[in-house]
């Protein structure tokens, strides 16, 4: 543990202050669309949720879910697909891509 | 081993793969044909039409990547596949599929196989139309 000992009170303030920002900075939103029942829960064709920068896909589902409470429980069948392929949970997701909620009732 | 994949918009017409079946040499035993034709009840109630949403072009790669696994897995020579996308009324038919392989069970198993997975994995959405 690094002795802070003698720092005058106004760096370290300015320190909090730095490590607040740059953790706010870190984080960034990302847009999910949605499709079928999915849609219409929602009540729309996408959402943005926000997460740490450099999500894994888990990390944007679960956000999805905090987001959306009613998309909960057609989550834990849902996948997502990363520039139209599907994701593994541990797969990251860069700015850029195209994300989707893929949630399939089978049937018909 | 030859692969087709097609969407088209709406009802899919009788002919939509005959230039498949046409190219057919004879080398196959078995020729299976299925089509998914939009039915008047749903959960018991009746209804007008179904909307199909697709999410291309993920649907295509995705229907690509499943003839392609059960071609190999089944030993077809021939595997076509047509889905609608958009409004398809009752009667009409939303899905043709014609698999070709020498001998007949692995035709018949191939078929359902891919139906199965293709309801599960394929970003492939029903919006019903109802009657009433």
């Amino acid at each position: 543990m690094p002795r802070q000992e003698g720092r005058p009170r106004s760096a370290s303030s300015t320190t909090t202050e730095q490590a607040r920002a740059e953790r706010t900075l870190a984080r960034v939103k990302v847009t999910v669309l949605l499709f079928g029942g999915a849609a219409e829960i929602a009540g729309s064709s996408s959402v943005r949720v926000e997460v740490e920068r450099e999500p894994v896909a888990a990390v944007v589902l679960a956000a999805l879910g905090r987001s959306v409470p009613a998309l909960e429980p057609v989550l834990p069948s849902a996948r997502l697909a990363v520039n139209h392929e599907f994701a593994r949970p541990d797969q990251m997701i860069r700015e850029g891509d195209e994300v989707a909620l893929i949630a399939l009732v089978s049937g018909g | 081993m030859s692969i087709t994949v097609r969407i088209v918009d709406g009802p899919i017409g009788t002919d939509a793969l005959a230039s498949v079946e046409a190219a057919s040499d004879g080398g196959c035993g078995a020729r299976a044909t299925f089509e998914g034709i939009v039915r008047r009840l749903e959960q018991g109630r009746a209804i007008r039409a179904i909307a199909y949403e697709l999410y291309r072009p993920m649907t295509d790669h995705e229907l690509i990547r499943l003839a392609q696994g059960a071609a190999v897995e089944f030993g077809l020579e021939r595997i076509a596949v047509v889905h609608s996308a958009g409004r398809v009324p009752v009667g009409a038919c939303s899905f043709r599929m014609v698999v070709e392989a020498p001998r007949r069970a692995a035709a018949l198993d191939a078929m359902t196989h891919f139906i199965d997975r293709m309801k599960r994995e394929v970003p492939i959405w029903k919006r019903i139309e109802w009657a009433e």
